[in-house]
């Protein structure tokens, strides 16, 4: 599903990503992990074609992004870390927004779904500057899925969510995996990727330092926090 | 207090200098002082015909009227602090969360934006000009001058902050009232003759300094801009409101029109923002207005000149500014996870542009109207849309999607200066010539469709 091959990235002398090689399957719940600043971001807006990498190759659904960075969005749920919607239209505009750009139709009732799933719906006709950063992060979550992709690419999908809804989200994820559907998200919150991922990659400095399966032998049953110790120290 | 006065000037000018690096940015007052040298040398030519106190009249009127095109601080209270970056990480912003209150916060906002147009653009422009004059014969004095078109800058901005400031708190019900206000102003100065413009207090202070004279222009300032913070409305609008969905509607009736979703999410936070109605009449009607009261009275200073040429040029110009207004909220990173590319976004916020275009067309042809000159009609409006277009084509070629402020370098602003000066004179020149030639002007159309075409690839990522 991703295919990531020597990909780098320099910001003046900050090495963002740094020649990193990465596969990601499809039915993966894949998590990208790394304390702040490792570079998460950065490789996240490589692969869904919103920054061009300084070099190296990328390929999501067998579309190579370098090429054609549009039909990767297309074909892909985007979550950026920013949760930054467009201020002046209302929630629900803007999921008629997305669904619009996208050229989507009749979304009303997959709308409400996401309203009473996540529980906004109250906050529906308040325009996205005045919500909340929790709500903002719900509506960015509910546009992702709009137009039924089978790959979404979350960057720091909870971190502004109440446990409750964590949870539902968490839940909505593994379900949407079980139906057939990929994931990648970034975090820099161990436990989460223990709970939910399938497999992960650990990157610190840009530099790749680990990658493989959950249940890889190497991690066996330690906390998540002291293999992650061992490997960067 | 003083440091966080002091920090939000180093914000400001790290914002800029990260983005053009220090030298792009340090030297944008150098080009400033270079233009206004040009400028000043010129009367080696035009000194026969225009007397220093005509030119100091032309002077104190121009940065009265800069004033004013940057006084709208009122519109968004404290939106208005971070609207022109688009991002909430700004001091201004994050300092709510420090034990100062908000109103502290904004006038060391405001004080800083004056002091930063202080030194990109009001003491630039005055050591080229006396610089210049120098070498021309008349004696300037730097200090004096200095001040006066400071000061004149000031009066011009805290009029307009204060007209702001009232519209926000009555509302849009009273925006035709307080447009109606300077208007009329207007209307009876242009009645009176040359004499009451000479009264404007900086260039009375200039003329014949005195103590009285001075006081009145710090009572002009001062004044307004209190009463303005004073009633500054820090949350515009107060209360989470709530708004029934007008999108989907009014995307599909914009159908025929490409980027309709995109444009029917401009048109939402144009009228939304607060800034939406107010800024066209603050920035854009109240200085046409200024130009359409002041422009006779330079015109005649240089015989044969045709009024409606040079308005149309002028306004077209300064239509040219609304493409801003449209960029200022957005940041591409808004889309860019959105299956668009940055020429799509540029693409729709140029049909937006031409639908808030019908505003100033409006008055152009108001002014063909009032002229009685409906021969001319076809002439004016064809000239005022080639402008139109060919100003906003260099600013989206030079500044893509970060108008408001790209422009504040050193390189970008001299290009846009040499694209677009020479070829504005050169129409006046023309017209001057024999008013049919007016219609070359038409040629400017297929090249601001190159240069936009152009700028459509250098944005692409
Ligand atoms: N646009 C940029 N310009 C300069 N440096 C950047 C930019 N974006 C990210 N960086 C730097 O790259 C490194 C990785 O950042 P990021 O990808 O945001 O990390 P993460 O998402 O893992 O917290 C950081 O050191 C950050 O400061
Ligand atoms: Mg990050």
């Amino acid at each position: 599903m991703i295919s990531v091959k020597n990909l780098s990235k320099h910001f003046g002398t900050t090495k963002a990503v740094d020649n990193v090689d990465l596969h990601v399957q499809k039915g993966e719940l894949f998590g990208l992990l790394g304390p702040n600043g490792s570079g998460k971001t950065t490789m996240i807006k490589m692969l869904t074609g919103q920054i061009r990498p300084g070099s190296g190759e990328i390929s999501v659904h067998g579309v190579d992004v370098l090429a054609k960075p549009l039909r990767v969005k297309e074909l892909t749920g985007i979550i950026p870390e920013q949760e930054n919607p467009p201020s002046f239209l209302t929630a629900e505009e803007y999921l008629h927004f997305v669904a619009k750009v996208r050229k989507l139709k009749d979304i009303e009732e997959q709308c409400d779904w996401w309203f009473s799933y996540l529980d906004f719906g109250e906050q529906k006709d308040v325009l996205c500057k005045d919500l909340s950063r929790g709500t903002r992060q719900k509506l960015m979550l509910s546009q992702a899925f709009l137009h039924g992709p089978d790959l979404v690419i979350i960057d720091e999908p909870l971190i502004n969510l109440d446990p409750l809804m964590q949870r539902r989200v968490k839940d909505f994820l593994k379900d949407y995996v079980k139906k057939g559907g990929t994931v990648f998200i970034s975090t820099h919150i161990l436990e989460i990727a223990r709970e939910i991922c399938t497999g992960m990659a650990i990157i610190y400095k840009g530099k790749l330092v680990f990658s493989g399966r959950m249940d890889d032998t190497a991690i066996g049953d330690r906390p998540l926090e002291e293999f992650f110790l061992e490997l960067v120290c | 207090m003083l440091e966080l006065f002091r920090s939000m000037i180093k914000e400001e000018w790290r914002m800029h200098s990260s983005f053009f690096g220090n030298r792009g940015f340090a030297l944008f007052p150098v080009v400033i002082a270079a233009v206004s040298l040009l400028l000043s040398l010129s009367m080696i030519l035009f000194g026969r015909i225009v007397s220093q106190t005509e030119v100091l009249l032309g002077l104190h009127y121009l940065f009265l009227f800069m004033g004013c095109m940057v006084g709208g601080f009122g519109l968004l209270g404290r939106e208005v602090m971070n609207m022109r970056f688009g991002q909430l990480s700004l001091l201004a912003y994050s300092s709510r969360t420090l034990p100062i209150s908000e109103r502290l916060i904004f006038s060391n906002f405001i004080v800083k934006d004056v002091v930063y147009y202080f030194f990109l653009y009001v003491l630039p422009f005055t050591a080229g000009f006396a610089a210049g004059a120098v070498f021309v014969g008349p004696h300037y004095s730097f200090v004096m001058l200095l001040t006066t078109l400071f000061l004149s800058f000031c009066i011009g901005l805290s009029l307009v902050f204060l007209l702001t400031t009232i519209y926000a708190n009555l509302g849009k019900k009273a925006l035709l009232v307080i447009l109606l206000v300077p208007v009329v102003f207007l209307l009876f100065l242009r009645g009176t003759g040359s004499v009451s413009f000479y009264a404007l207090p900086p260039l009375a202070l200039y003329l014949e300094p005195s103590v009285d004279a001075f006081l009145t222009c710090l009572v002009l300032i001062l004044v307004p801009s209190v009463i303005s913070l004073i009633f500054l409305k820090m949350d515009f609008p107060q209360s989470q409101k709530h708004y029934p969905n007008s999108f989907s509607k009014l995307a599909d009736s914009m159908g025929f029109y490409g980027y309709s979703p995109l444009m029917a999410k401009d048109y939402l936070d144009f009228s939304r923002s607060g800034g939406g109605p107010g800024k066209l009449v603050f920035s854009f009607l109240v200085p046409v207005a200024v130009v359409w009261l002041f422009l006779p009275q330079l015109l005649q200073l240089v015989p044969g000149l045709d009024i409606l040429v040079v308005f149309a040029v002028v306004v077209g110009m300064m239509a040219s500014t609304m493409y801003n207004w449209l960029t200022e909220f957005d940041m591409f990173g808004s889309y860019s996870f959105l299956p668009l590319t940055a020429a799509d976004v540029m693409r729709s916020k140029l049909n937006s542009y031409s639908l808030l275009n019908l505003v100033p067309l409006a008055v152009v042809l108001f002014a063909v109207l009032q002229a009685g000159r409906l021969q001319d009609l076809l002439h004016i409006v064809l000239l005022f849309v080639a402008v139109s277009m060919y100003v906003v084509s260099v600013t989206v070629y030079l500044t893509g999607l970060n108008t408001s402020f790209t422009l504040y370098s050193a390189g970008n602003f001299t290009t846009y200066l040499l694209a677009i000066g020479p070829v504005m004179l050169g129409l006046v020149l023309l017209a001057q010539l024999n008013f049919q030639l007016v219609l070359a002007s038409a040629i400017l159309v297929p090249v601001a469709g190159y240069v936009l075409r152009r700028s459509f690839v250098k944005w692409n990522l």
